[in-house]
């Protein structure tokens, strides 16, 4: 068959058709990408192929011979393969469609978390197993070089990955407001609950590798220590005599009464205290934030910081959008140059609102 | 060209190292590390010393009769403190005040009818070497005092929490105070030198102190005493803070009036 613009297909299956008990079932391993891309390519009857398998999604994407036999083929192929009927769970999109999919998928528009960036780096490692693999030839190369360049601009231009979006990496950015480089100033973490194992594991991921852990269980504080190395398990009566050379700290204990009062921290003088409370009932007294040097945030402080982000990020969606939208372009005028020889691009597959838009960039 | 052609020039770099600077900020929502900025900064700086270079041939001395030489001389030295020191210490956020900062000094010099011609009276290339390192430290406190207001303002949105993405743009506490320390050191160091060399000038020709003297040494005194204060904690660093910017006002405001001394106008 002739490539055209149509050929370009995309088959998937995603967290917004399918819920995580199918998505775990279809998921690919890198281990198992050789054989995956193998076998799909040979019952979709795909030339060019590269497969992305994440916990939100499992798509692929190619060019076609058959593009009709490949979208009747691939729930055929899942259902075949796994046992379970998954035509209502798939999708499928061709030319434009995929074009513009993959650039949103890669600019982080159709994420689970709008704007995440960890999408982007999965995007290139697909990329680089299908090119090892030999199924990445001049359209999918092109096509994928494309999209990261979409990407990177619509990140850069718009704030579609500002701010984050978790209680933990939030913490982790005022910290590093306050602090700069964490790797030189010490943490301490008062109880050892899950937020509070997940925020150190943020600030971690940052820098701060002075970790102290205080727990009434010191067998627990100890366990903790093995997740983060050069960490220290501290007795629970102890911690208070650390608190001078602590930088940053974590509460989060099941205690009824404020752990920290003013005159425990009179002798930091100059010296920064960030408090992280995630703590309920709290266990650092609010009042303690009239002191300068002192800043305090509980958990409804965090969550209120990681909710505007999310506002924030979604309001960017559509101007991400835009900017992606001339890359496809782009792309589709070099495919339909170089590769596809009909039909022109006017009659491809575009819903109305693409073709809208195409024609206004186009004038 | 005309001399002051050359501040317009170095008005218009500023402002655009401004603009993209904030332009920079907002897109990014992070610290700037750009060259343009750098280049755009150097830009004025160049112009900058052309107009005081010009000046100072047609004068036959250091370019300090008026307050628009006196602006132009402060604002190139805060554009060669960011070329000298701003680049090994965390050049962007020094950038991200050094534009701003220079761009009002030169639209506020050009703006307000200060450029008209004194009679200037030459004193010996001690009151020369006086004139030069204490607008030289101005310049540098200037920085310091912009430090000092970025943390004040810093610390009350982290305080009273706040949170919006253009605060990530902004360097961090931790980086502010060390700025902040830092440039009033060097700042206070130019002073004292320009100072001593004001004072042997008076002791070699016999000069009575003056009223200006005396708010000279005042004001040198509170720089060192806040200095002190911040390095041995005596006060708070908000507080600390506060008072460098109005130190630093007064100072700003009344510098024409201290140029008296070195001048004898």
């Amino acid at each position: 068959m002739t490539p055209t613009a149509s050929t370009l297909i995309c088959c998937g299956i995603n967290h917004q058709t399918a819920p995580i008990e199918l998505r775990e079932r279809v998921a690919v391993s890198p281990e198992e990408t050789f054989s995956a891309l193998e076998s799909i390519t040979r019952h979709l009857h795909l030339s060019e192929a590269i497969l992305l398998s994440t916990c939100n999604r499992v798509e692929i994407f190619g060019i076609s011979q058959d593009p009709q036999h490949s979208a009747k083929a691939w729930p055929r192929y899942l259902t075949q393969r796994h046992g379970t009927d998954f035509t209502p769970y798939t999708f499928v999109n061709t030319g434009a469609d995929t074009v513009i999919h993959l650039f949103e998928l890669a600019a982080g528009l159709r994420s689970m978390v709008v704007g995440e960036t960890e999408i982007f780096g999965q995007i290139k490692q697909a990329y680089a197993l299908a090119t090892a693999e030999g199924y990445v030839q001049k359209a999918t190369h092109r096509l994928f070089q494309s999209a990261f360049s979409a990407a990177k601009e619509a990140r850069a231009r718009t704030t579609i990955s500002a701010g984050n979006v978790s209680i933990g990496t939030v913490a982790a950015d005022l910290a590093e407001k306050i602090f700069g480089i964490l790797s030189h100033h010490t943490l301490m973490l008062l109880g050892a609950g899950e937020i509070s194992e997940r925020t150190v594991r943020s600030l971690y991921s940052r820098g701060a590798k002075k970790i102290l852990i205080a727990n009434r269980t010191y067998d627990r504080a100890h366990h903790l220590t093995k997740q983060f190395p050069e960490s220290k398990a501290i007795p629970w009566e102890k911690w208070p005599s650390y608190l001078q050379e602590t930088d940053i700290l974590i509460a989060s204990t099941a205690a009824q009464h404020h752990l920290l009062q003013a005159q425990d921290i009179q002798s930091r003088r100059n010296k920064p205290l960030f408090i992280i409370d995630l703590s309920v009932p709290r266990n650092i007294d609010p009042n303690l934030n009239k002191i300068e040097n002192i800043y305090i945030y509980n958990i409804d402080d965090l969550s209120l910081i990681a909710e505007n982000n999310i506002l924030q990020r979604q309001a960017a969606i559509a101007k991400a959008k835009e900017i992606i939208l001339p890359h496809a372009w782009k792309f589709l005028q070099w495919f339909e140059k170089n590769i596809a020889t009909t039909p022109p691009i006017s009659s491809l597959n575009l819903d109305p609102q693409h073709n809208l838009q195409i024609s206004n960039l186009k004038s | 060209m005309p001399e002051r052609c050359w501040i317009y020039i170095a008005t218009l770099a500023t402002f655009l190292a401004t603009l993209y600077a904030a332009r920079k900020a907002y897109i990014r929502q992070a610290p700037i590390h750009s060259p343009t900025l750098r280049i755009l900064l150097f830009i004025a700086l160049i112009a900058q010393t052309t107009f005081l270079h010009l000046r100072g041939l047609s004068h036959g001395h250091c370019p300090t009769t008026n307050p628009f030489e006196t602006l132009a001389f402060l604002n190139w030295a805060s554009l060669l403190t960011y070329q000298l020191i701003g680049t090994p210490f965390r050049h962007s956020s020094i950038g991200l005040m050094t534009a701003p900062l220079a761009t009002f000094i030169n639209i506020l010099a050009l703006l307000m009818p200060l450029d008209y011609p004194t009679q200037y009276r030459i004193q010996g290339w001690m009151m020369e070497l006086h004139i030069a390192t204490t607008l030289l430290a101005y310049g540098i406190l200037g920085l310091a005092s912009m430090a000092a207001l970025f943390y004040i303002i810093q610390q009350r949105i982290l305080k009273r929490r706040l949170i919006s993405h253009w605060l990530y743009t902004l360097p961090s506490i931790d980086s502010l105070i060390t700025a902040q320390f830092r440039l009033h050191l060097i700042g206070t160091l130019c002073l004292f030198i320009g100072f001593s060399a004001g004072i042997t000038h008076l002791i070699h020709t016999n000069t009575p102190p003056t009223i200006q003297f005396t708010t000279h040494i005042i004001l040198v005194l509170a720089f060192i005493f806040l200095l002190l204060s911040n390095y041995f904690q005596w006060l708070p660093r908000k507080v600390i803070a506060a008072t460098l910017i109005i130190t630093y006002c007064i100072t700003l405001a009344t510098i024409n009036w201290l140029q008296g001394f070195s001048t004898g106008l």
